[in-house]
């Protein structure tokens, strides 16, 4: 004897919400594949291929660590997408130290800037996707606006942290 | 000698009269009042409108073809591509100052010197068309009037916004609304402005 | 096409390479709407040693209209200029425009902005400020970033 209509009725939305909730897996699944990047043949972008630019707040204290990180090699690089935005009262030091060890091509990657307000207007209009600076040896810090600017600011306080986003 | 003519072929040349009768009267040479030098070859016709002059002050300076020729709208020259003379000393053809004097941009100035263009009334080739100038300059001053006030309500820019330089700027606008303005101007003046002389523009 | 561009047309072609320092000339001889020039960077102005294309296009209401004159997008880094599309804000060839001047004048008046900048009339944000701000070692800077930057991609 065929089973009554409402237990038939009954059983039909039941497969409907087991179709209609393996399709929303399926689906979340998806976008969390693409999103991760974890799927069977693909991987994550390398941190090369990447190739995120980068904008570096010159002050004392990145000055200081010259002799560790060597930043001519980033400036003289082709592949390195960096700039360097030199803090007011550090022209002469990072010239000397850094700059005379630049070829001519290169050292338009550093940018001297005579006020602290020029350097915030230089970040904005260069919308590099990474920001490095020591907001302390800035005066009146890092504006608030400048996130709209950058992906991703790297906020040192010390020296030992511009040695960790720039290993020797 | 005695010479039989034959045949006569009279050669007529013709040029605006631009001269001032006061000022004449007080030339070294008062009988050369009725008599103006022409240059035949700057006169010369080609297809309607002149050969550029060498000299700028015998072309119109808004169209670039001779005082003599035509504007550009028209096909013969004389009365019905007439010259008018500024007060202040500038000549171009009716059609050519008009045109610029029908937009809002021009408010009314000469495009040379940027004085407020008025026709000379004691130019007797200005005569024609004084009345007619009074009007539709005037016509024109209100019409400018009338849309800088609506502008000056409308348009309230903010400037000073700190944005992404991707996004543009105050500028942009501004320059954006002057464009428009020229280009809503001539669509809708052109007919009734040509509709003041009998003349077919092309 | 209006008679007053092939005039000028006329004139530029008549007067030779020497009256016509930034080498304007039409796309398409048959078709006067679009014309070509290049701008030498001023003495003294980061521009120096570069040179700029530049875009004319002519209105049909030439010369009642002025014309629009453009950098190609991302090559020319200036207050008065919107990096991302060449744009010029100039008053010469907006309001400022009256039909006595002509391509030549426009073109030469572009390339006195080079030197001349107007941070009252921006299309460039920061430039404009930095020129407001009086920082010229971050303004030239930038400047020289963008044109190094943009040639080497």
């Amino acid at each position: 004897m065929a089973p009554p209509r409402s237990q038939r009725k009954r059983a039909l939305n039941c497969t409907g919400a087991l179709v209609a909730a393996v399709g929303l897996g399926v689906t979340c699944w998806y976008l969390w594949k693409n999103y991760t990047g974890e799927a069977e043949g693909e991987q994550r972008l390398s941190r090369e291929e990447a190739a995120e630019s980068k904008c570096v707040v010159v002050t004392p204290s990145v000055c200081d660590v010259q002799n560790m990180v060597h930043w001519e090699m980033l400036i003289n690089s082709d592949q390195e997408d960096i700039v360097f935005l030199v803090a007011p009262g550090c022209h002469d030091r990072f010239s000397s130290e850094v700059l005379s060890l630049v070829d001519e091509q290169f050292k338009y990657k550093a940018i001297n800037c005579e006020t602290v307000d020029g350097i915030w207007y230089c970040v904005k209009s260069l919308m590099k996707q990474q920001l490095y600076v020591i907001p302390s040896e800035v005066s009146n810090g890092i504006p608030n606006d400048i996130a709209r600017y950058v992906q991703d600011i790297g906020q040192w306080r010390t020296r030992e942290d511009i040695l960790v986003a720039f290993p020797v | 000698m005695k010479l039989d003519i034959k045949r006569v072929n009279p050669v007529f040349t013709w040029s605006w009269d631009t001269r001032d009768p006061a000022a004449a009267k007080d030339r070294q040479y008062p009988f050369l009042y009725n008599y103006y030098p022409v240059d035949v070859e700057k006169a010369h016709l080609e297809n309607g409108n002149a050969v550029d002059g060498d000299e700028d002050e015998d072309v119109c300076g808004i169209c670039r073809a001779s005082y003599n020729g035509t504007c550009p709208s028209c096909k013969i020259p004389g009365d019905s591509c007439p010259l008018v003379a500024g007060l202040c000393h500038h000549h171009f053809h009716y059609h050519c100052i008009f045109r610029w004097l029908d937009t809002n941009t021009s408010k009314g100035l000469c495009p040379m010197c940027r004085q407020q263009f008025q026709l000379n009334s004691k130019l007797p080739i200005n005569r024609p068309y004084l009345e007619k100038f009074e009007s539709i300059t005037k016509a024109i001053r209100e019409r400018v009037f009338l849309d800088e006030a609506f502008d000056g309500n409308s348009q309230q820019e903010e400037y000073g916004n700190e944005m992404p330089s991707d996004s543009g700027g105050t500028g942009q606008e501004r320059r954006s609304a002057d464009q428009s303005d020229l280009e809503e101007d001539e669509e809708e003046q052109e007919d009734s402005f040509y509709g003041h002389l009998d003349v077919n523009i092309e | 096409m209006s008679q007053r561009v092939l005039r000028e047309y006329r004139r530029l072609v008549a007067a030779g390479g020497a009256a016509n320092e930034s080498n304007l000339h039409p796309t398409d001889p048959a078709d006067l709407t679009h014309w070509e020039a290049t701008l030498e960077g001023p003495q003294g102005t980061p521009y120096e040693g570069h040179s700029f294309p530049l875009r004319v296009t002519v209105p049909d209401k030439y010369p009642t209209l002025p014309p629009s004159v453009c950098f190609p997008k991302r090559t020319m880094p200036h207050p008065n200029v919107k990096w991302d599309t060449g744009e010029v804000c100039l008053d010469t060839l907006a309001g400022g425009w009256t039909p006595v001047m002509d391509l030549q004048y426009a073109v030469m008046a572009v390339r006195r902005l080079l030197a001349e900048p107007n941070p009252e009339s921006p299309l460039n944000l920061e430039l404009a400020a930095l020129s407001r701000l009086g920082d010229h070692k971050a303004y030239d800077g930038i400047i020289k970033y963008r044109l190094a930057h943009s040639s080497i991609k």
